[in-house]
């Protein structure tokens, strides 16, 4: 199959003085855009921000490299005023600009020059903040977390709010990068159409519901831990989302057959509200003697959409994931990686991730 | 419409967000979006409970404007031929029905593509088209669950955390995905080839977790730690504010020097004290001086205030004043814009039917006698 962006060329790159969050998102809608088939050249200038010396600090960034550069070209080590002429150069014969100001100032005006006129063309620029001002103060993902309410939502209502797993700020951005650049391709005209993505404006459109419920003038949703009325309970070798409607309100009741629930202060969805904390500790009564393979069977039997908490080490070994080749193993110099591949079927094609670039290398042939 | 995507035209079977949100998207990027429900079956996002009372709920208008609304009975053959008259013409169907409900109305991908062989049928699902938990009944914070991200969610060392119903994340990362996705099949294909798009909810999920595959995360919840940071966490300020801070490697000795201790090991400890007598804003403005990430953790009032002054495309003013949901991303020559608001039941079936479906308006009538189709009233 051709790949969908086969023959486009996207130049990725950000200032080193980028914050984690402005990379970590080009280099996520970069990923994409290598695996539908860009060849996709990640310029990494010198000078990153030091990261902890800890282990936990050396694995993630290994992770990470493993992940995002998947199937890129990637150029390490370049110093400033080089990386600006080699940005210039390399986006002459390219497609997309996918970066920071940086990579749009230094390279702007080269996009795509070598390419015949009327080809797509995009430049995407990428903020922690919407717009840029002289004394823009400092963000990261978790402040932007902050900022845009999504924090507020997760955790205890007694104790501190705390953040989505990963990266998930910056990967929403990505996606919205990604979906932004190429949208652009679709455009034709005299100049490339700029696209501007930052992660506050990202995570307040996921934070959207909130925003709709504060624009009818009432109370916004806050965090309220095992009160909200989908708890995670223990079951015997793990935890359980146990997520129901109203509708799955009997079935789930009768399925899990404490009398106990049939209390008629549970029989109502504002009740079982009012009684969440309660509702949560019969949940966990219940299910503490099934094992998650159990509550799955149970789930599936009775089609309710309780959710078994599993981690991405056991999801490698899912049989549904591998029934459908999701994660998958890619050759590197340190050896095989799993990777997920990208979450979409082309007609049943998957879209297998490229191989992993050795860290720190430059790519000579990508230079030559 | 003007835009990327003028002139492609999209036929909206979403239902709630996922499917309707992709859709909506396409109408911001210039695509023709005609969303269709069935009289017996309106999208259920028009009644949720919660916020707004009864009649078209705020999160129907959020999430549907845009877009023209047409009512079709596609379980009855005379519908379902109406729907395909109107796929013959289209380019585009965004559908997040069950499994298996395609197939039983008699409009899966190989039957779309009879009548319109460019189609491109974008099928977004909880677990994907195929597999053993693909009829699996979910909604987002089941999928939270299943897919890693509620295992590393959480209090260090504590129970595994989903954000729950009043985000849904994975409901809504997947319109931002799965736009993408219809855009690139449309740019790659110049309405030559068409393309089923099989798009899982879950999967997307763990892939926004994909650097814990590497890892082979066994899962376990890490608080607000990020091990690309020194030091990140929460903070209480004297008027009880929530302080979000990073702190990168280099700024430790800068913080070490403003709480008064240079022990690395106790810098945490003496943040949470130095913080517990500034308000928020002296906090935020005194470390933000140092160049330290620091804000206030804002509930969704704090937040939405921020529009207009440090944030503006998320929500968008419809030409009725009233908002509506945004774009997570925007055009800077030519930027996105709310022209519509979300469709009455039936608000469009007469005109669409009669303009793309070549229908006279005594068959409409007909149609509409028969209860085929939905109008609204006139």
């Amino acid at each position: 199959m051709t790949k969908p962006l086969q023959g486009r060329v996207v130049l990725e790159a950000v200032s080193p003085r980028s914050s984690w969050g402005v990379r970590l998102a080009a280099a996520f809608a970069g990923r994409i855009a290598a695996d539908l088939g860009a060849q996709v050249v990640c310029l990494q200038p010198a000078g990153e921000a030091a990261l902890p010396d800890t282990n936990a600090a050396i694995e993630e960034a290994s992770a990470l490299h493993s992940f995002l550069s998947a199937g890129k070209n990637v150029v390490t080590g370049v110093g400033d005023d080089a990386a600006s002429t080699l940005a210039r150069e390399i986006a002459g014969g390219a497609n997309a600009l996918l970066g920071d100001d940086w990579l749009r100032n230094a390279a702007a005006e080269a996009l795509g020059q070598k390419l015949a006129a009327g080809v797509p063309r995009a430049i995407v620029q990428v903020d922690m903040l919407p717009r840029q001002h002289a004394h823009e103060p400092p963000a990261s993902e978790f402040t932007v977390e902050a900022e845009s309410g999504l924090l507020d939502l997760v955790g205890d209502a007694c104790r501190e709010p705390v953040r989505l797993a990963g990266h998930q700020v910056a990967y929403s951005a990505g996606l919205a990068a990604y979906t932004g650049m190429v949208a652009a391709f679709c455009r034709r005209g005299p100049q490339p159409p700029v696209v501007r993505v930052s992660l506050l404006e990202t995570a307040l459109w996921l934070n959207w519901k909130n925003l709709a419920t504060v624009s009818i003038g009432e109370t916004p949703a806050t965090r309220s831990g095992q009160a909200m009325s989908w708890p995670v309970v223990r079951c015997a070798d793990g935890w359980v989302a146990v997520v129901y409607q109203p509708h799955e309100w009997e079935t789930l009741r009768d399925t899990l057959g404490d009398p106990r629930l049939r209390d008629p202060r549970f029989g109502t969805p504002a009740g079982r509200a009012s009684h969440a904390s309660e509702l949560a500790a019969l949940f966990e009564g219940s299910l503490a003697r099934l094992t998650r393979g159990e509550v799955n069977a149970l789930a599936a039997r009775h089609r309710l959409p309780l959710g078994v908490v599993q981690s991405a080490g056991e999801l490698a070994d899912d049989p549904h994931y591998r029934a459908r080749s999701f994660v998958r193993s890619v050759a590197s110099d340190a050896g095989s990686v799993s990777l997920p591949r990208l979450p979409v079927l082309w007609s049943g094609e998957l879209f297998a991730p490229g191989r992993i670039p050795a860290r720190g290398m430059q790519e000579e042939e990508t230079l030559a | 419409m003007t835009g990327p995507l003028a002139g492609c035209r999209v036929l909206d079977l979403g239902i709630i967000t996922a499917g309707a949100a992709t859709s909506a998207m396409l109408a911001d990027l210039g695509a023709d979006v005609i969303k269709v429900e069935s009289p017996g079956y309106h999208d259920p996002f028009r009644r949720w409970s919660g916020p707004g009372g009864a009649d078209d709920s705020p999160f129907f208008r959020f999430t549907n404007r845009n877009k023209q609304g047409i009512g079709i009975d596609i379980k009855r053959p005379e519908g379902r031929a109406v729907f395909m008259r109107l796929v013959a013409r289209s380019d585009v169907v965004v559908e997040n029905f069950r499994r298996g409900v395609l197939a039983k109305l008699g409009i899966d991908y190989p039957q779309l593509r009879a009548v319109r062989p460019s189609i491109i049928l974008a099928s977004l699902s909880s677990h994907g088209e195929f597999g053993p938990d693909a009829d699996r009944v979910s909604f987002g914070t089941t999928l939270e669950a299943m897919s890693g991200l509620a295992a590393e969610t959480g209090y260090a060392g504590g129970t595994p955390t989903v954000s729950g119903r009043d985000l849904n994340y994975p409901d809504q990362v997947v319109a931002i995905f799965a736009a993408g996705m219809v855009v690139t099949a449309w740019h790659a294909a110049q309405g030559r080839q068409g393309v089923h798009l099989d798009l899982s909810q879950r999967e997307l999920t763990s892939f926004l977790l994909g650097e814990r595959f590497v890892q082979g995360a066994s899962g376990q919840p890490r608080g607000n730690t990020d091990p690309l940071y020194a030091l990140q966490d929460c903070y209480t300020s004297r008027d009880k504010a929530w302080i979000a801070v990073t702190v990168e490697q280099r700024q430790l000795p800068l913080l070490a020097g403003l709480v008064a201790d240079s022990a690395v090991g106790r810098v945490h400890e003496r943040l949470a004290r130095w913080m517990a007598t500034r308000t928020a804003e002296e906090a935020v403005e005194a470390l933000a001086a140092l160049g330290i990430a620091a804000a206030t953790a804002r509930d969704g009032n704090e937040a939405a205030q921020g529009r207009g002054i440090s944030w503006w495309e998320a929500v968008g003013t419809l030409p009725d004043g009233s908002l509506a949901k945004g774009f997570p991303f925007q055009f800077e020559d030519e930027p996105m814009q709310l022209t519509r608001p979300a469709p009455s039941i039936g608000q469009d079936t007469a005109q669409v039917l009669q303009d793309l479906g070549g229908y006279t308006p005594q068959e409409i009538s007909a149609l509409r006698k028969d209860g085929v189709i939905e109008c609204a009233d006139a």
